[in-house]
């Protein structure tokens, strides 16, 4: 077909048409991350402003009488719950990720590599329901049996579960901090008569030590936040422990357990979305500021 | 490749409109939701009527008493199962919200039990004996003080979650209404997480629903003060009041029932109805 | 002394300990590695030979009778599928369409980073938040009620940030050349990114995809506010059997199912309850596969 200096107008007046359309769509959807985080904060905070306005937030971090049915509100013992079964999860997690990612960065070839880094990935996919139901079921009897618990589903018993939970994030992390160190780095050490571990430990950790951070706080956020498998594996206990084999209660499965009982618009209701704030805001921050150190160290290797 | 991933999205593009696509069929639907308690007797009850009147669709969904009753009064469900009278403050609200009040229809008996791990060599246990132990400020932290000559071991005390329609009911009828109760038991939210704890703790004290008792757990006869015969639970000495820890289940509707929910209702009141109750061995039939 | 008379270019005691850490190190850092695998291994395995026996063509293909004790796991099952697929179908169109903003278009100052760090902070976002989120923005704001497709909404927002990331990693594997050579032939910027840098990250952006597919099918909370339900009336005759969901209802879903089955149900046999947590795994364990087999055939297939 002939192209008539008319056609050919029509035909790149529409291309251009198209092009804008697209790019419009493009940016709309760009910005559709920070639509989705501002309109969580949001919605979230709008249901817990009735619990900001008539509970004693003083009662809410300091006194542990959680009993909404008698309008106390006291979150304290929840909120220590959720921190200590994070903290316990870092423990085991921490070093064995960290120690994971070393090897399968520095030490492991070819094979081995592949495995290990498919076998972490798997390990990230299994869902927290499942894990859930593997302490419910599985660790529970060994606590009781084994270390004589009193009640298998205890703070020790979610701890092993969130911290098989957060370790492949900390290994993949971590593992790409170590990558991003230069090879230049390990073969200055090498060259000055290191050994291989002398090389890791004196000059890829601190080289990486932003990244490796990052990695850990990142692990934290995850277990911090952690909902079913904690509902299952830590004994809905609202008390302070005493020893690891104590249950406890944390904020999260207390959102959970209770929320199909609360009646929409009551103090209750409230309450939960309140914590709900609380959770969103410790997360935020922690992956915040993990995301500017990871940054940061990018920005002083490129430079 | 970008020819199969193209077809690959079309197909699911159009597997997804299609399920889009499918609005009600024009069978009655009946929802039904609340009681973690009743769930299991409503799905059974529901699984029966579908073989019965096909042409209605029931749905179960167990979110607690409380939930089910925020879900009747928001207008969410047609029937709320509850496990606990509906309360004074939520009957207005239906009354407020709708102009009717909230009609209350009694479906089963319910045999709440005190569970005991197997181990556990006491038999009987009384009203005021567990009021001790579970009111607010006890000092009961060791079996000897409940059951001297039997278990030595400290006393780990079991509950429902805070907004249980099982846990509300014990709480009101062994400490008190709305009275405040022990602080630091170990909560348990939901009725199998009663048992498989039991199973494996053994100075453990919980109670729940006769109905998931299983060959793990031991259930203990219950007198209404020391001193007195105490019952074992049982469908017959529940019904007639002996087993003093009976309490009724409900359904809830707003207003008077009409329709599907009536015909249902009628039908889990039948000798049909409550038959089922006893072959499952959910509860206890009305009569 | 006597020992450096023996071999004087052999190490020295000193230096000898250190290659003992060195080693040392390494077999340590090794069985950390390993024992990471070795719990995943022993789960995998103990669900395995608890849950088979309830295994089943028979299992796959019914629907839950009693609530649960008894028959199989088809509701739940299809329940998931359709409840992913919507998924995919919100939050697929936007996140591939992000990261191509972010990768190509997005100019480097503040506001680019501060839509970096609200992805982020989107991925890290607790899954009860999203389910609070869920049942105030979708259920009530947005009258779904508790349906499929509040569901199917709350669970793109927690998704989203997945494929953002696999897509802008997918975009920026694409070596730059090729895009300017398009770009000195004449096209332009849309024109470029369609014909060129999509198809060639077309398997990143699907490793991407079934990512979502595994978080989504995998996630309870969010699901348990917005819609799942305990028991549904389901058709046992076909075609309905295929399609037993309308979006605007309640649904069954394998997370909700294995939630509701070790919590609630009273009496229930332990293989079905191993059973079902056998068939979830299995069914995250093969989509993830399937990730991982397409990440690795994209890397061999570069042909750059």
């Amino acid at each position: 077909m002939p192209q008539t200096p008319s056609s050919r107008k029509i035909r790149a007046n529409l291309a251009r048409y198209t092009e804008t359309f697209f790019e419009v769509l493009i940016k709309t959807c760009g910005w559709s991350a920070i639509v989705c985080v501002l309109t969580i904060f949001v919605f979230i905070l709008f249901h817990a402003t009735p619990a900001l306005k008539e509970i004693s937030l003083w009662k809410f971090f300091t006194s542990t009488a959680w009993s909404p049915h008698h309008e106390q509100y006291g979150a304290f013992a929840l909120i220590v719950g959720n921190l200590l079964v994070a903290l316990v999860a870092m423990v085991i997690a921490v070093p064995l990720g960290l120690g994971a990612a070393v090897y399968i960065s520095e030490f492991a070839t070819g094979k081995t590599r592949e495995w290990l880094k498919i076998g972490i990935e798997l390990l990230a996919a299994i869902p927290s329901i499942v894990w859930g139901f593997i302490g419910l079921t599985v660790l529970s009897p060994i606590m009781v049996h084994q270390a004589g618990a009193e009640m298998g589903t205890n703070l020790l018993n979610g701890g092993i579960i969130l911290a098989l939970m957060s370790v492949p994030l900390i290994v993949s992390i971590s593992e790409d901090a170590l990558r991003a160190v230069p090879d230049s780095f390990r073969e200055a050490g090498l060259a000055l008569g290191a050994n291989k571990w002398e090389m890791v430990s004196r000059v890829l950790f601190p080289a990486a030590r932003n990244g490796l951070l990052a990695a850990c706080m990142l692990g934290v956020g995850r277990a911090v936040g952690e909902t079913m498998a904690v509902l299952l594996a830590t004994g809905n206990t609202n008390q302070i422990p005493h020893s690891l084999l104590d249950p406890i209660k944390t904020l999260t499965a207390t959102i959970a357990s209770e929320m199909g009982e609360a009646s929409r618009g009551s103090m209750h209701f409230s309450v939960l979305f309140l914590i709900g704030v609380l959770l969103l805001l410790i997360t935020c921050t922690i992956n915040v500021v993990a995301d500017l150190i990871i940054k940061g160290t990018k920005a002083k290797a490129n430079a | 490749m970008s020819s199969r991933s193209l077809l690959l999205s079309l197909a699911l593009l159009v597997g997804g409109l299609t399920s889009c696509g499918k609005k009600a069929d024009g069978k009655a639907s009946l929802k039904m939701s609340g009681s973690t308690t009743l769930a299991p007797l409503a799905t059974v009850w529901a699984e029966a009527y579908a073989k019965v009147h096909p042409d209605v669709a029931i749905s179960v969904s167990a979110g607690g008493s409380g939930g089910g009753i925020t879900d009747l009064i928001e207008g969410r469900n047609d029937i709320c199962n509850s496990s606990k009278p509906m309360p004074e403050e939520d009957k207005k609200k239906v009354k407020d919200k709708y102009g009717k009040d909230a009609f209350e229809v009694a479906v089963a008996y319910d045999a709440l039990a005190v569970f005991v791990n197997k181990s556990n060599p006491i038999t009987e246990i009384s009203f005021d004996q567990l009021k001790e132990i579970y009111k607010d400020g006890s000092t009961v932290n060791t079996w000897a003080q409940v059951a001297p000559g039997g278990l030595a071991t400290d006393l780990k005390v079991l509950s429902r979650e805070t907004n249980s329609g099982t846990g509300e009911y014990f709480n009101d009828t062994i400490v008190g209404k709305k009275a405040k109760i022990r602080a630091g038991m170990g909560e348990m939210n939901s009725s199998q997480a009663v048992i498989d704890t039991l199973k494996n703790t053994a100075n453990a004290i919980a109670y729940d629903g006769m109905a998931f008792a299983t060959a793990d757990v031991k259930m203990l006869n219950v007198s209404k003060k020391t001193g007195e015969p105490a019952v074992a639970p049982s469908a017959d000495d529940a019904r007639s009041g002996k087993y003093p820890l009976a309490r009724k289940l409900y359904f809830y509707t707003v207003g008077e029932p009409t329709g599907e929910a009536k015909k249902f209702i009628d039908w889990v009141l039948s000798p049909e109805g409550q038959a089922i109750i006893t072959s499952s061995k959910l509860a206890v039939s009305l009569k | 002394m006597l020992e450096e008379a023996k071999n004087p270019f052999g190490p020295t005691l000193y230096e000898a300990r250190k290659e003992r850490i060195a080693k040392g190190a390494q077999i340590v850092t090794m069985l950390m590695a390993v024992a990471l695998i070795i719990p995943m291994m022993w789960i995998i395995g103990l669900i395995f030979v608890q849950g088979w026996p309830a295994m089943s063509i028979d299992y796959l293909w019914q629907n839950p009778v009693g609530g649960g004790v008894a028959g199989g796991i088809w509701g739940p099952l299809i329940g998931t599928f359709f409840l992913t697929l919507m998924c995919l179908l919100i939050v697929a169109p936007i996140g591939v369409l992000a990261g191509i903003y972010l990768n190509e278009y997005a100019p480097d100052n503040k506001a680019t980073r501060i839509i970096m760090i609200a992805v982020t902070s989107l991925a890290g976002v607790p899954s009860i938040v999203h389910a609070l989120f869920g049942l105030a923005a979708f259920v009530v704001a947005m009258h779904m009620g508790k349906s499929l497709i509040a569901a199917a909404c709350t669970l793109a927002i927690m998704t989203l940030p997945v494929i953002i990331t696999s897509t802008r990693e997918a975009l920026g594997a694409v070596p730059r050349n090729f895009r300017e050579a398009c770009w000195n032939l004449g096209a332009s910027k849309w024109q470029t990114i369609r014909t060129i840098v999509l198809p060639n990250s077309i398997s990143g952006i699907l490793t991407g995809v079934i990512l979502v597919v595994s978080r989504a099918a995998g996630e309870t909370a969010p699901i348990m506010l917005t819609g799942a339900a305990a028991y549904l009336p389901l058709p046992n005759t076909m075609p309905d059997k295929l399609m037993p969901y309308y979006l605007g209802d309640q649904f069954l879903a394998l997370a909700m199912h294995l939630n509701v089955i070790a919590r609630d149900v009273p009496n229930m046999p332990t293989e079905m309850k191993f059973g079902s947590a056998l068939v979830m795994l299995l069914l995250i364990l093969l989509i993830n596969s399937a990730a991982i087999a397409l990440r690795i055939r994209l890397r061999r297939r570069k042909r750059w």
